[in-house]
């Protein structure tokens, strides 16, 4: 009984000093300094380009705010199907989904799909912890 | 509470290495070698009204102007737009409303013809509506703030990509070279019955020089002008002038012009950024 309690409790102030921390950061460094930077504060490979536009046969997957890969499993068919899902994807996904496919040759092709308008890459059966194995390497 | 206060610090810093990893890439590992960071800038001319005679550049977040377009998104604003712009005035009959008799038109068995009820009855000619309601009607749906207002930097994004929305301001404070051009989006009033008159004409002026007559012109104004909405009012069937607080999806994505203040352009942005990553 004592020590569940006092693990609840813990478990309490723990959340509310995280939440104080990440509402910090949201409202005082994020917006105003990031969205509008002065001409002198960015270099010229962050500018858009016209010559070499990011998009076609280029990827990038954006990690969440708490710095995690946005791979995720989820069931469907009222649980009877594991499927993978990779969110979060910027630029090419058929390029991403091509080059995940050749560093994860035992999956087999029928098992992938790519929902192109909103940009995700869905595998059928468990994969999360080899896509992520992956991903991390490189983003 | 000395103790509390260095954890919470201790804690933002780290979040804020862990938000920098975010958006970051190792080139190191060569495992997806067509692995890019996106460009996280833009760069925005800034112009002076009404010649909109460029002054100078900033870069503006991607994730502003830089959205890539995606039409279902804007359909959902735009559809949960309409649907809470609807009075929901209408008061159509009911049986019990309609006004015929409750008398049996026919008897039940013997007239070689259908049954029927009274002359209420929905499936008849002239009779009443079968889903009655009364005003006020609720049309009201719900969309998440984060769909919305990523619909909102996709509409801005989509106007800023097609070449038209103008951003009006001046950071580095350079003098524009014609008189009549400011840093806001406002004309002075000229009461005086002299002649001629600028201010009236000006409007004018500016929309035979760019060639915007008949075009559907937005003005977003960090706050309220009242000589641009003095001289706009002869146009005002085609030309909107909006604060920066009452711009809707619709507003942004049915105007073939746009002309943003750069101080409502920066709320527009903080705003509408700030439930993402």
């Amino acid at each position: 009984m004592m020590s569940a309690s006092m693990r609840s409790g813990l478990h309490v102030m723990r959340v509310g000093v995280r939440y104080q921390s990440t509402m910090m950061i949201q409202n005082s460094t994020r917006n105003a300094k990031i969205l509008f930077p002065k001409l002198s504060e960015i270099s010229m490979n962050e500018l858009v380009s016209e010559t070499k536009p990011f998009g076609k046969g280029q990827y990038f997957v954006e990690r969440s705010q708490t710095g995690n890969l946005p791979v995720y499993s989820d069931t469907k068919g009222g649980g009877n199907k594991f499927v993978t899902e990779i969110r979060r994807i910027q630029g090419d996904v058929i390029q991403l989904r091509n080059d995940l496919q050749e560093k994860l040759p035992y999956i087999p092709k029928k098992n992938w799909k790519v929902l192109t308008q909103s940009q995700k890459i869905i595998i059928k059966g468990d994969a999360v912890k080899q896509v992520k194995g992956i991903l991390t390497k490189t983003f | 509470m000395l103790r509390n206060t260095k954890i919470v610090l201790n804690m933002s810093l780290y979040f804020e290495q862990r938000l920098n990893i975010t958006r970051s890439i190792s080139q190191a590992s060569n495992i997806l070698p067509n692995g890019v960071v996106p460009p996280a800038y833009t760069l925005t001319t800034l112009r002076v009204f009404p010649s909109l005679e460029p002054i100078s550049c900033i870069p503006v977040s991607t994730s502003v102007l830089g959205v890539p377009l995606r039409r279902d998104i804007l359909w959902r604003a735009v559809v949960y737009e309409n649907d809470n712009k609807r009075v929901g005035a209408s008061n159509p009959p009911g049986r019990s409303e309609n006004g015929y008799s409750r008398h049996k038109i026919l008897p039940q068995k013997g007239s070689g013809n259908a049954r029927v009820g009274d002359a209420n009855s929905p499936t008849r000619h002239n009779g009443a509506v079968a889903l009655a309601r009364n005003a006020p009607n609720d049309y009201t749906t719900i969309l998440p703030n984060k769909v919305y207002h990523l619909a909102y930097r996709i509409a801005l994004s989509h106007q800023y990509k097609q070449g038209n929305l103008f951003v009006i301001g001046n950071t580095k404070s350079t003098k524009p070279n014609s008189e009549t051009d400011s840093n806001i989006l406002d004309i002075t009033i000229n009461d005086k019955k002299t002649k001629p008159n600028f201010s009236s004409v000006l409007f004018k002026k500016f929309l035979n020089e760019h060639k915007y007559d008949g075009k559907r012109l937005l003005f977003i104004t960090s706050e309220t002008r009242p000589g641009l909405l003095k001289y706009t009012d002869t146009y005002k069937n085609k030309v909107d002038v909006i604060d920066k607080e009452g711009v809707e999806v619709n507003d942004l994505l049915k105007a073939s012009k746009i002309f943003v203040e750069e101080d409502a352009l920066k709320y527009l942005a903080k705003k509408f950024t700030a439930l993402s990553n």
